[in-house]
């Protein structure tokens, strides 16, 4: 489903299917799976409950893994008695030398700064969901962000990436993971749990309905 | 509720992003990612040549992968946009169409894997003349068709597949 776009809803009672614009009524049933759109077949929305207490806890969680994720080393190489390690930044840096700037600024934007504004804005939302905040009304400001950031975030992929490189390097030397490895597969595992139970449309329901409370 | 503009400017929008996309990809495929120095002596290569390296390495699963991320997908995207494009003004089997441009949607990132291992080889591997991996000129075409092909669905709204558009005639182009 275009993430950019979403389900937009209407009311706390009412969606309206990204894909193909029907207008629904949210069922009143609590159950396991998500519910379709019955005319384009679009997932509109996990069907669950929403606990942002336990979501916030994980995104906690998340971000004191962050830091070290980004600094720590990710692999350690070893060849002919030398050896080197490179972190997460460093590759952003690396990239961001001479002529290929360009690259190493969309790699700072898709490793670094969306992850960050994903952890701040799904932060910030679970909280006004938990009822913190003085108004909880929805927030479109950190909704665009939360929705955008899902999307832009590709830490995902360069883990996938890390794999590749390390099954690459494997010939030409030896590879050791690096602790900044560790740290970067579960804050992924972890901000992939959390987008996964907190999707946009169902939080800014929840925020709705604690607003019309 | 956020208000999209009007479907013929949507299209506009979509189809120039997806033209200069298409644009880029050339140099993406025939230019080199990264080169690779070994003992003095440097090797360029291609995403083609990347991924026949691995097959000739016995790595065939990690082939498959950087083949499909890197060059089924980044192809498959533009074209399947493309004709989700064409067909919006009169499209007459508008379930078909949102579900190729849902898939396109999700897959797209997932082209950004050969930017991030060749970032992450040139930052490890950097033994002065004994080894060392440098980015291509490649690298910065690939990763700008990955944005502009993702930009462009972004512009697009799968909704006016679902009504008739009655400035339809002019196919989405610009």
């Amino acid at each position: 489903m275009p993430e950019q776009k979403g389900v937009e809803s209407m009311s706390a009672d009412t969606l309206l299917c990204p894909d193909c614009g029907t207008q629904l009524a949210v069922p009143s049933r609590r159950a396991r799976g998500a519910w379709r759109c019955p005319c384009c077949d679009s997932q509109l929305s996990g069907a669950w409950t929403l606990r942002p207490d336990s979501l916030l806890a994980l995104t906690v969680a998340t971000a004191v893994l962050w830091l070290p994720a980004l600094i720590l080393p990710l692999m350690r190489l070893e060849n002919l008695g030398l050896d080197r390690e490179a972190s997460l930044l460093d590759c952003v840096l690396r990239l961001m030398e001479g002529v290929y700037f360009p690259v190493g600024v969309l790699l700072l934007f898709t490793l670094v700064f969306m992850p960050l504004l994903n952890l701040l804005s799904a932060g910030r939302l679970l909280w006004a969901a938990r009822g913190h905040t003085p108004s909880a009304q929805p927030d479109p400001f950190w909704m665009k962000i939360y929705r955008q950031s899902r999307e832009w975030a590709m830490t995902d992929i360069f883990l996938l990436g890390i794999l590749i490189a390390m099954t690459k390097l494997g010939d030409m030397a030896t590879v050791t993971p690096g602790p900044g490895l560790f740290c970067l597969v579960v804050a992924v595992f972890l901000r992939l749990i959390v987008e996964t139970l907190a999707q946009p449309d169902q939080l800014q329901r929840l925020l709705e309905a604690r607003n019309g409370d | 509720m956020a208000i999209n503009p009007p479907p013929r400017q949507q299209r506009a929008l979509a189809w120039s992003l997806l033209i200069a996309a298409m644009v880029w990809l050339v140099p993406a495929n025939v230019l080199p990612i990264m080169a690779v120095t070994e003992t003095g002596r440097g090797k360029a290569s291609t995403i083609a040549d990347g991924i026949w390296q691995l097959f000739e390495a016995g790595m065939p699963g990690i082939a498959i992968i950087v083949f499909v991320a890197s060059l089924l997908v980044p192809l498959f995207k533009v074209l399947v946009l493309a004709v989700i494009y064409w067909r919006a003004p009169r499209e007459n089997n508008p379930l078909t169409s949102t579900r190729a441009y849902r898939l396109v949607y999700w897959i797209g990132r997932w082209s950004m894997l050969d930017v991030f291992v060749v970032a992450l080889l040139a930052a490890v591997v950097e033994f002065g003349n004994l080894a060392r991996v440098e980015p291509g000129p490649g690298i910065i075409a690939f990763a700008l068709a990955v944005v502009l092909t993702m930009l462009s669905a972004h512009a697009f709204s799968p909704q006016q597949l679902w009504i008739q558009d009655p400035d339809g005639a002019d196919h989405g182009h610009a």
